[in-house]
């Protein structure tokens, strides 16, 4: 079938194309140069004057895996905001910040997003997140697996085995878990605090090992370079949320010799501890480091106000916030030898201090980040705030006027302690298609999403443009998925299922020796049961796998 | 299907068990024929469960031998006239529960599993504290002090050897285990050379007063009595201490062994025991249950609906309604005009009732008086592949097709019955 968007204004970063009136054809779920000779579109939309853009890519939400159903069966209060009724064309569904899986497929789809990666799947949860993911109808998925806690690796390392041989576990490691990219959370911390460490700094050695978060970092962020990953290791650092942690996050930067890594949800890690309550801002020194460093990238993890919940991996860190919980419930968890969970709910205020300084903080990074291929859209979704918050997270970076209204409103110690008052910047409609489209597509190595280009997958989001950019991105007009138009106005008109995206370099099945021994001394699974296989997630019939190809030079 | 189809005796290797919630998946079993036969690594329940044959079986319509098609029929029937059928026993595995869900949804059904009141304990302090969990490899390799509450684990007949596989908890202490309440299994084969055990007896019941108190001396306060639930203040203290001094220490309940009224404050006190132990060194609980494929169920139903079990779908959305929804009351009640009962696992009967019941069953199934309808259904693991869950949450695994059955596997049904509607 040929379907024709005709007369839009095209804003297609990847290909250079800022506000151009162009025609797109899609055939077969695919963007084509032009139709044959004489052929007529089955179909056509009459797109003039609306925006056009890839459909959105977020790079970092967590949508599936263990420690979202944990949240989601911790808070049943919270559904009660979400509810939506089964029709006859979508399911039924609940959830404001941990929204089920069909409800989250669907609201992201309304917003013009057609790809979102998950990105804390531990190994031996990898089973779980995939069956998850695979519930979550219409837009693509993938996920990064943790690394950097395994007592397997801090044993490796602790032996003083060479590079290569973390190379072939990192490639074995993606290939058995079906991942994308990998990713270490507070690396060594996790398992630190299972030895009862409280706090772990970048140099600080874990009690049993010996090991710091530096050696780790260095180790995982050569392994995924030299296996020609696409998307550098993705870094939850030490030390989240601890005031003054700036530091330690712009040791970090310079922790690996000059690799590419990924700075994920960075407002968490830029705090300094200047002024009477000792919490103060970073953004700037953090902003300009970044400027300073085109190997490193970043994702801010903007927080908002109101309720959500906290999910992260980092047991050490959520430990040390459950006093801050709201309501008064978490759960933490050490699993199996890997890493662990800790869920904890949080409301954050404007008018508490700490809370007004955080969100101000995400806002300052956005705009002090000059190159945005560089800084990509996140609330750390749920951790900074539900996804749904980011068409106004969009109008406060494209709205001068309206971030300084808000500004106005928070905790005035806060407002008067950062500089964002002084900030005139405001994004562009081609820097947002920067930031939530060609900038994720092109990190993650997935060469046929985030642009409008002959060849690329037909997912493509249509807005009418309005000067409250909230309105405008909350509700686009038209979003097609490889092809096919899936939310009108904002509402499923139909039920697709994406592709779960992946890479698998190649390693030394040597590896699998070693493994094996391990999984026997040590492990609860057998290691023949351990990975997941293609056909634990394809057998349903309307999952798919696609695999990147590695970049050249890896192994 | 590695050698199902085959009539000489073939071997599988490395075999997840569905008949726990502990998954072990370390089991070889032959197969001849359609008889399968543990020959490593198996418990009593294993050899039990696998070696159920396969016997003929049909499709019943009040007792009465039919086909698929008119069963599938019949079931529509009593489903489309049912205000609001209940789903329950739900023993079954991730597809299964899958397309439970969706049929439960179109129907404006109730689901609920089998085993949904042990499980509602331990979620209820989930939703009302919060929990500090472990799981089994974290167990086997750093845990040196298990103390078993109100359980011996003989349920789950490996579980002190999946816990105990590893050289020693962080290289150096030896281990402990204590029995507070039921009794310490005369010879567990956990009470080896390096393993010492220690038994405290006291009444189920008083768990929550045990675990108050031992919070109580942790904290520094003074047990102004001489003991408490029948166990000596000294014992307690002593107790105390050890917990303190543990490096990884670990709190075991069956939350099924706890079934008397308002079981879920002792899962209360002892969420909130694991707080203040963590305080001063690492703790964490690992509530032993997950049968017939509980966890998967609660797990599926989480991340369709929001909510864990006991959801109803009579407003067209999900409603969390855990006691209103559970199985005994939705019967008593009268809230439910068809009970669609799941025990593809293990040959369990529904409930008494005079509900109009459609059963999918094990073959064998001893079913007494006959259901209006009955589907024999395949056994997930042993007769088509798919996932179940470990009892942690964390861990779920692939289950092996071992032979070639005749019967349809659960998901089938359901989906067939969804589609006819």
């Amino acid at each position: 079938m040929l379907t024709k968007l005709s007369g839009g204004r095209v804003f297609d970063p990847l290909n250079g194309a800022e506000n151009k009136q162009r025609d797109l054809y899609l055939r077969d779920g695919r963007i084509i140069t032009r139709p044959k000779a004489g052929e007529h579109p089955d179909q056509e939309f009459d797109i003039r004057d609306r925006v056009v853009m890839a459909g959105a890519i977020d790079i970092h939400t967590h949508i599936g895996g263990g420690k979202v159903n944990i949240a989601r069966i911790m808070l049943p209060e919270d559904h009660r905001h979400g509810v939506r009724k089964r029709t006859a064309l979508t399911r039924s569904g609940t959830g404001h910040v941990a929204p089920s899986t069909s409800v989250t497929g669907y609201r992201y789809a309304e917003m013009g997003y057609t790809a979102c990666f998950e990105p804390a799947m531990l190994p031996a949860n990898a089973r779980q997140t995939h069956m998850e993911m695979a519930d979550i109808p219409i837009v693509d998925k993938g996920a990064y697996t943790v690394l950097g806690n395994d007592d397997f690796l801090l044993r490796l390392l602790s032996s003083r085995k060479p590079q290569q041989t973390i190379n072939d576990y990192v490639a074995w490691t993606l290939k058995a878990t079906q991942a994308l990219a990998i990713k270490v959370v507070n690396p060594g911390g996790i398992n630190a605090f299972k030895f009862n460490q409280r706090k772990l700094d970048l140099d600080e050695p874990n009690r049993h090992y010996g090991i710091t978060p530096r050696t780790i970092l260095q180790v995982l962020a050569r392994a995924v370079h030299e296996l020609g990953v696409a998307h550098p290791l993705h870094v939850h650092g030490c030390n989240l949320g601890v005031p003054g942690n700036m530091e330690t996050t712009l040791k970090t930067m310079q922790a690996v010799d000059g690799l590419p890594l990924h700075l994920t949800h960075l407002q968490f890690h830029s705090y300094g501890t200047e002024g009477e309550r000792k919490f103060s801002s970073g953004a700037a020194r953090i902003a300009e480091a970044v400027n300073a460093n085109p190997q490193l990238s970043i994702d801010v993890g903007q927080m908002m106000f109101g309720q959500t919940v906290t999910a992260s991996a980092d047991t050490m860190r959520q430990y040390a916030g459950h006093k801050h919980a709201h309501p008064k419930k978490w759960v933490l968890m050490d699993i199996e030898c890997e890493a662990g969970c800790g869920v904890v709910p949080f409301y954050y205020r404007d008018k508490s201090f700490v809370n007004a300084l955080q969100w101000a903080i995400g806002l300052e990074l956005f705009l002090l980040v000059l190159d945005p291929w560089r800084v990509f859209l996140t609330t750390d979704h749920p951790n900074g705030a539900p996804f749904t918050s980011y068409p106004h997270l969009i109008r406060l970076l494209m709205d001068r006027g309206f971030r300084k209204e808000k500004l106005a409103a928070i905790n005035k110690s806060a407002a008067a302690m950062s500089t964002l008052g002084s900030l005139e910047r405001e994004y562009s409609l081609y820097e947002i298609a920067i930031l939530t489209r060609a900038a994720p597509a092109k990190s993650l190595g997935l060469a046929d999403r985030g642009h409008l280009g002959p060849g690329a997958g037909a997912d493509i989001t249509v807005y009418k443009e309005q000067k409250d950019k909230e309105k405008m991105f909350a509700k686009p007009e038209l979003v097609f998925k490889d092809g096919e138009l899936v939310a009108r106005n904002g509402k499923v008109v139909k039920e697709t299922h994406g592709v779960t995206h992946v890479v698998r370099p190649e390693y030394d099945k040597g590896i699998e020796r070693t493994l094996k021994r391990h999984f026997s001394d040590h492990q609860t699974v057998s290691f023949e049961n351990y990975g997941v296989a293609d056909w634990e997630i394809e057998e349903d019939g309307q999952s798919r796998l696609t695999i990147h190809p590695c970049r050249d030079g890896g192994s | 299907m590695p050698g199902a189809e085959s009539p000489s005796s073939s071997a599988f290797h490395h075999v997840t068990c569905p008949f726990c919630g502990l998954l072990c998946d370390d089991l070889t079993v032959q197969g001849k024929a359609n008889e399968l036969k543990v020959s490593q690594n198996g418990c009593d329940k294993a050899k039990t469960g696998f070696s159920r044959g396969v016997p003929a079986a049909f499709p019943r319509i009040h007792g009465k031998r039919s086909d698929l098609e008119t069963a599938v029929q019949r079931a529509v029937s009593l489903l489309s006239k049912a205000r609001q059928p209940l789903y329950s026993g739900l023993a079954t595995d991730v597809a299964g529960m899958r397309a439970v869900i969706a049929l439960a949804e179109r129907t404006g059904g109730v689901v609920d599993h089998m085993h949904g009141g042990a499980m509602r304990r331990n979620i209820q302090t989930l939703q009302e504290l919060g929990l500090i969990t472990t799981t089994l490899s974290e167990i086997r390799n750093r845990a040196d002090l298990l103390v078993l509450l109100g359980t011996d684990a003989a349920d789950y007949p490996r579980f002190f050897e999946r816990c105990f596989g590893a050289e020693g908890p962080n290289g150096a202490k030896p281990r402990e285990l204590v029995f507070i309440g039921g009794k310490a299994p005369a010879k567990p084969a956990a009470l080896s050379a390096t393993v010492k055990g220690q038994a405290i007896a006291c009444d189920v019941q008083a768990l929550g007063e045990v675990a108050l108190a031992l919070r109580s001396v942790l904290r520094g306060q003074r047990l102004s009595c001489k003991e408490i639930a029948g166990i000596k203040k000294a014992t307690l203290e002593k107790l105390c201490e050890r917990m303190r001094e543990a490096r990884y220490g670990v709190l075991v309940w069956d939350a099924a062994r706890l079934d008397f009224p308002h079981s879920e404050l002792v899962v209360q006190m002892l969420a909130e025991l694991l707080r203040e132990l963590n305080q001063l060194t690492r703790f964490a609980g690992f509530p032993l249950g997950g049968n017939e494929g509980a966890t998967g169920a609660t797990n599926v139903c989480a991340w369709l609906t929001g909510y864990p079990l006991r959801v109803g779908f009579s407003q067209g959305y999900p409603v969390y309604e855990p006691e209103r929804f559970s199985t005994r009351q939705m019967l008593a009640s009268g809230d439910t005009e068809a009970l669609v009962w799941i025990a593809a696992i293990t040959p369990l009967p529904p409930p008494k009732s005079t509900v109009p019941t459609i059963v999918l069953g094990q073959p064998n199934i001893d079913l007494d008086p006959q259901p209006a309808v009955f589907f024999p259904v395949a056994t997930p693991g042993l007769d088509h592949r798919g996932h179940l869950f470990r009892c942690d949450s964390v861990v779920s695994l692939p289950l092996q097709q071992l032979r070639a059955s005749p019967f349809p596997a659960v998901a089938t049904v359901i989906g067939a019955i969804k589609d006819a509607l």
